[in-house]
């Protein structure tokens, strides 16, 4: 074997060797980061996820809305219209038991909606349908690189379980009655009319069906009931 | 002398192939690791959740009431056949029994944790326990008292 031959291969040993510790040193000691596992896509799984919870809470709040326009609902028939302390009797212009049906309704439906600690924001009464506003929901995360907020309308048109117009037009009806003066027993209205000593109860047929627990819990079309007192001092002042 | 040269190269020799080994094997573990299939679980959650909603929205033709309110009547009224048949018809629709081991629906009280309401339908597929995901999503039902608390699992091949 010549010389050359002979230093050759350790020549190439040594050289071989180096390469290999340098890479070593380049790939496992000064960038570690590549050689363990690192999750990704943590970002767009925090969306997507978020989005889920989404889709959720509004199934949700949309299911608090349709029972709390129903229980609200069944409320406000069974008070004939007004608050529960005017007991049926509706007196117009008293600041109680004035019966101003969509404010009314609306108290009815705030009352049922914090029940289920939802906040009732405003109501559109859009003949058959309702659209019921709450507060917006603020999804937020932060993640290292990643920062969002989602903001959500809670929002919601839905069937109205109620027929609000039939009960406005009696209400026009009794009103002009007592404007022009007519007995409340001789007063013509849409409505069924029964004289129980010396009041006068109207009766009207809510044609929806509104779930209810008495006798049994399901789906029955509800009247509503009540009086009108020209007795008390704010009916004075105006007739 | 000539000997001893002969057994320094031998030497060289035998450390150049150990060092060429070390790196045909690190380039085959680097290969093969670059062929292991990447599979994000989280994303299969959201498609069971998707599932889920789905199930909750469906109408049922027979009560015409979507399975969500179904659950609510059926609570109030302490009978559970409706829900029952609707259940199985929607896992005969969608439960793939070559993919999926289960599905299962549950549903719960929340006051006491009392359990309302279960049906779940088996497949017959034997796998891996690597290869298979059971995904458990819960939601929460509100009804005109309480709310309630449905699961629903689906156990299927990644």
């Amino acid at each position: 074997m010549n010389k050359k031959a002979a230093l050759f291969m350790p020549t190439l040993a040594i050289a071989t060797l180096f390469l290999l510790t340098y890479s070593f040193y380049v790939f496992i000691i000064k960038d570690p980061g590549t050689h363990y596992y690192s999750s990704i896509g943590d970002n767009q799984v925090s969306l997507s996820n978020t989005y889920s919870n989404v889709e959720k809470d509004l199934l949700y709040t949309e299911q608090v809305v349709k029972y709390s326009l129903n229980k609200a609902t069944e409320k406000f028939l069974e008070h004939g219209g007004i608050k529960e302390e005017c007991i049926k009797t509706w007196v117009f212009n008293d600041p109680t038991c004035n019966p101003a049906l969509e404010e009314n309704f609306k108290m009815y439906l705030a009352k049922e909606l914090a029940n289920y600690n939802k906040e009732l924001q405003e109501i559109e009464f859009k003949g058959s349908l309702i659209r019921v506003k709450l507060k917006d929901i603020r999804y937020h995360d932060k993640l290292n690189d990643f920062e969002y907020n989602y903001i959500v309308k809670n929002e919601f048109t839905l069937e109205f379980p109620l027929e609000l117009e039939k009960l406005n037009k009696v209400k026009s009806e009794i009103k002009k009655c007592v404007d022009d003066g007519v007995k409340l027993e001789d007063c013509e209205t849409t409505s069924n009319e029964e004289k129980k000593g010396n009041l006068v109860y109207f009766t009207i047929e809510n044609n929806k069906n509104v779930f209810s627990f008495i006798p049994t819990p399901g789906f029955r079309k509800m009247n509503t009931t009540f009086t009108v007192d020209k007795q008390k001092p704010a009916q004075k002042l105006e007739f | 002398m000539k000997k001893a040269q002969e057994e320094l190269t031998f030497v060289f020799g035998l450390i150049l192939l150990a060092l060429l080994l070390t790196l045909f094997f690190i380039v085959v573990n680097i290969a093969s690791i670059s062929k292991t299939e990447q599979r994000i679980d989280a994303l299969v959650t959201n498609e069971v959740n998707i599932n889920m909603l789905n199930y909750l929205r469906t109408i049922d033709k027979k009560t015409n009431q979507s399975t969500i309110d179904l659950i609510v009547f059926s609570y109030h009224n302490d009978n559970y056949e409706d829900l029952k048949r609707f259940t199985q018809e929607f896992f005969d629709r969608y439960h793939d029994k070559q993919k999926c081991q289960v599905m299962q629906v549950s549903l719960f009280r929340t006051s006491d944790e009392e359990l309302l309401f279960r049906l779940f339908s088996t497949g017959d597929l034997v796998t891996r326990k690597d290869e298979y995901l059971q995904s458990t999503l819960s939601t929460l039902i509100p009804t005109y008292d309480q709310d309630l608390k449905l699961y629903y699992i689906e156990g299927c091949k990644k």
